[in-house]
């Protein structure tokens, strides 16, 4: 693919799709390729940081005589995620007023 | 590459890092290793070749232990990270801190401590000036005493001029004596009363050139 995908808007993926339920790693990752070409390395710091910034928080669930770490998002992290959300509107409204430019968008 | 090959080099990558971040990372790659060859319909071969394909796709541990660290690195440059590795000495915002709490804890014993000072100060600064007034006391006796000596001189004049003249010269003397006397005094009274005020005027330029 042309473009990269930067950090926000890896967070802004990550969040939306823990908005939609608890999560875990395998899980979302396999979410995230579906959309975007993604290393299978590039989520956990990812995931790291929006559990350090309390975006996200982490509990452990055992599953077949291991354990799962499941991912769920906080209040703080809902927030964030509207920001985020709102910020890639312009961003992308921004972009295509130039790769369209003329067009009626 | 096996998959626990890969978890001890990755680990042996992070090992700078704290324990807990390694544990995190770790334990996040064990359990993603587990979930993506969580496959029963696969032989033990495929499993094999699934693993091998898995690792080759997640890339070198290096690569992975990188990625991690510069996520640790900006986090702790960010000023989010609290773990005492690695963390940027704040030395003055620190002993400023601990001055504060120290001085807070101190309280109860400075506090005293200070009041105890001031007293001692003041106590002595009044038996000095105790001792000056005494002094001054026994400068007006003698001024008293040499006046009452020449008076009297005057007056044993006319009975025996010798032990009058001899009357005045030693009132005379007394009451010279408790001029010079009265006179030091007064000097001494003058310096003790503006010390204070000395000292207080100093220390204030003092502390108006702290902000020149």
């Amino acid at each position: 693919m042309a473009f990269k995908i930067e950090s926000g808007l890896l967070d802004a993926c990550a969040l939306a799709i823990l908005s939609r339920g608890d999560t875990y790693g395998y899980e979302i990752t396999q979410e995230m390729k579906k959309a975007v070409s993604l290393s299978e390395s590039t989520l956990y710091p990812v995931l790291r940081r929006l559990q350090k910034e309390n975006l996200c928080r982490t509990y452990d669930q055992p599953f077949q005589g291991r354990n799962r770490r499941y991912y769920s998002i906080t209040a703080e992290g809902l927030k964030r995620l509207t920001e985020l959300r709102t910020e890639w509107d312009n961003y992308k409204n921004s972009i295509e007023s130039v790769l369209h430019g003329g067009e009626e968008l | 590459m096996t998959k626990e090959q890969f978890i001890t080099s990755l680990r042996r990558e992070l090992k700078k890092l704290p324990p807990e971040e390694v544990v995190s990372a770790t334990e996040y790659y064990e359990e993603y290793f587990a979930e993506a060859l969580d496959n029963p319909e696969l032989t033990a071969e495929e499993l094999a070749a699934e693993e091998a394909r898995l690792i080759g796709e997640i890339g070198s541990p290096k690569a992975v232990a990188a990625q991690i660290k510069s996520e640790y690195a900006s986090r702790v440059l960010s000023g989010d990270e609290t773990t005492l590795k690695y963390k940027p000495t704040v030395g003055n915002k620190i002993s400023a801190t601990w001055w504060i709490i120290l001085g807070v804890l101190a309280a109860p014993v400075g506090i005293p401590i200070a009041i105890a000072l001031g007293a001692v100060v003041f106590s002595l600064w009044i038996a000095v000036f105790a001792v000056v007034i005494s002094l001054y006391a026994g400068g007006i006796g003698i001024l008293a005493g040499g006046l009452a000596a020449l008076v009297l001189g005057i007056i044993a004049l006319v009975s025996s001029f010798s032990t009058g003249l001899m009357c005045i010269g030693g009132g005379l003397a007394l009451v010279a004596l408790a001029v010079l006397l009265g006179l030091g005094l007064t000097l001494l009274i003058r310096k003790m009363v503006q010390l204070p005020a000395k000292l207080a005027h100093r220390s204030k330029d003092k502390g108006g050139n702290n902000y020149e």
